[in-house]
């Protein structure tokens, strides 16, 4: 379980005011970076996706063109 | 009115038993969901009858469609039946936590913020469609959307906790994806595309009522009236015998409307004779322990049936795809 802590950071003017943050374990780090892994090869996916239909839907005449 | 931001924020609080989680608390990253616990959201196993019945209307479609656009909408049917399921799960957690046999899902675990849930369930509902709609065709990005509109608002939301009919006008949602399939290869809807929709349609019923027989208790825990809680497990015995008895010789009519071969009518026969057998060792046996063993046959054959109904047609079409 995450902890929410006070932690004490400086700002500009050199305070300390307290702030409230989330803090989170090594196993809830883990699982967040494997989820954005999932994200980034879907997205990864779908651009390949995209382009493969694009050159589907164009059809072989695609390559007949004025160089 | 639905009150959003108090789902996501009590509903893990109240279900899992969990510590309190303050709404100040309920972020990102607080969930310790897992890649897999988002891949559970999609019901792989519902997810994987939706993409074979998919493919089977894919491929027995008229006409030619390429591979490429095949597969992106067999993918975009699949996403779609994932996006229901997890907006099914963000609807119904508060059921789901009291039943056996969903208790450890994502959300009633507390693994998966409700919230988050909606929202990818949100987004994959709306990503499918968009794609499906412009890359295959605009008829079956639409049969997407109501697909998933039908699962999602009439069985979930609306059918689902008021009346005992819920699971036989909501099966209309997961007998769709052949005719979507169907759509997206031919780009219309043909009469073999509407029979295989009532086929499963049908199958609903027999198939979903065999497990209320012995899951009753949970039905009646989460205040679900399946009909063994509201009807009786009498009724809903009589009421499996009746639709099986539809059910069969639909599922035979393929063959004897010249639609599919020999093959498919020997299996549609000899699978439809058995199904018939074990409803009837369900509307025979109905007390203890032997009846609990009859209706979880019947639910277990049930998946089998419709699986080989499904790949028989699905052989078949694939000589004619290559032209042989």
């Amino acid at each position: 379980m995450a902890a929410v802590v006070k932690a004490m950071v400086d700002d500009k003017d050199g305070r300390k005011p307290e702030i409230e943050g989330v803090v989170l374990t090594e196993e809830q780090k883990r699982r967040r970076r494997q989820r954005s892994i999932a994200i980034a090869l879907v997205l990864a996916a779908l651009c390949l996706l995209f382009y493969v239909v694009t050159i589907v839907k164009l059809g072989p005449a695609v390559l007949i063109r004025p160089l | 009115m639905i009150d959003v931001a108090s789902r996501e924020y009590d509903m893990p609080r109240k279900m899992a038993g969990a510590e309190p989680r303050s709404g100040a608390l309920a972020v990102e990253g607080m969930y310790p969901g897992s890649v897999a616990d988002y891949v559970a959201l999609l019901k792989p196993r519902v997810m994987s009858l939706v993409i074979f019945t998919a493919l089977v209307g894919i491929v027995r479609a008229p006409g030619e469609v390429h591979p490429i656009i095949g597969f992106t909408a067999l993918l975009c049917i699949a996403i779609g039946a994932g996006a229901s399921g997890a907006l099914n799960m963000w609807w119904d957690a508060d059921i789901d936590a009291v039943m056996s046999r969903t208790r450890r899902r994502p959300i009633p675990a507390g693994r998966i913020a409700p919230g988050e849930a909606l929202a990818f369930g949100m987004t994959l509902a709306v990503g499918s469609v968009l794609v499906l709609g412009l890359l295959v065709n605009e008829l079956a990005g639409a049969l997407l959307a109501f697909t998933i509109f039908f699962y999602v608002v009439i069985y979930t939301i609306w059918l689902k906790r008021w009346t005992p009919q819920n699971i036989v006008i909501g099966g209309a949602a997961g007998a769709f994806p052949p005719m979507v399939g169907w759509a997206a290869a031919s780009g219309g809807i043909g009469f073999e595309s509407v029979l295989l929709f009532l086929i499963i349609f049908f199958w609903t019923p027999p198939h979903f009522w065999a497990l209320a027989l012995y899951k009753s208790g949970d039905y009646e825990r989460a205040g679900v009236p399946m009909l063994p809680v509201v009807a009786g497990t009498a009724e809903t015995r009589r009421q499996i015998l009746l639709y099986t008895l539809i059910l069969v010789p639909l599922a035979m009519s393929p063959f004897f409307l010249g639609m599919a071969g020999l093959g498919y009518g020997i299996v549609s026969a000899v699978t439809g004779a058995m199904m018939l057998g074990l409803v009837l060792q369900v509307y025979r046996r109905r007390e203890g322990a032997a009846a609990e063993k009859a209706a979880r046959q019947l639910f277990g054959f049930s998946i089998l049936y419709l699986f080989l109904l499904f790949a028989v047609l699905l052989v078949e079409a694939i000589p004619a795809g290559f032209g042989l």
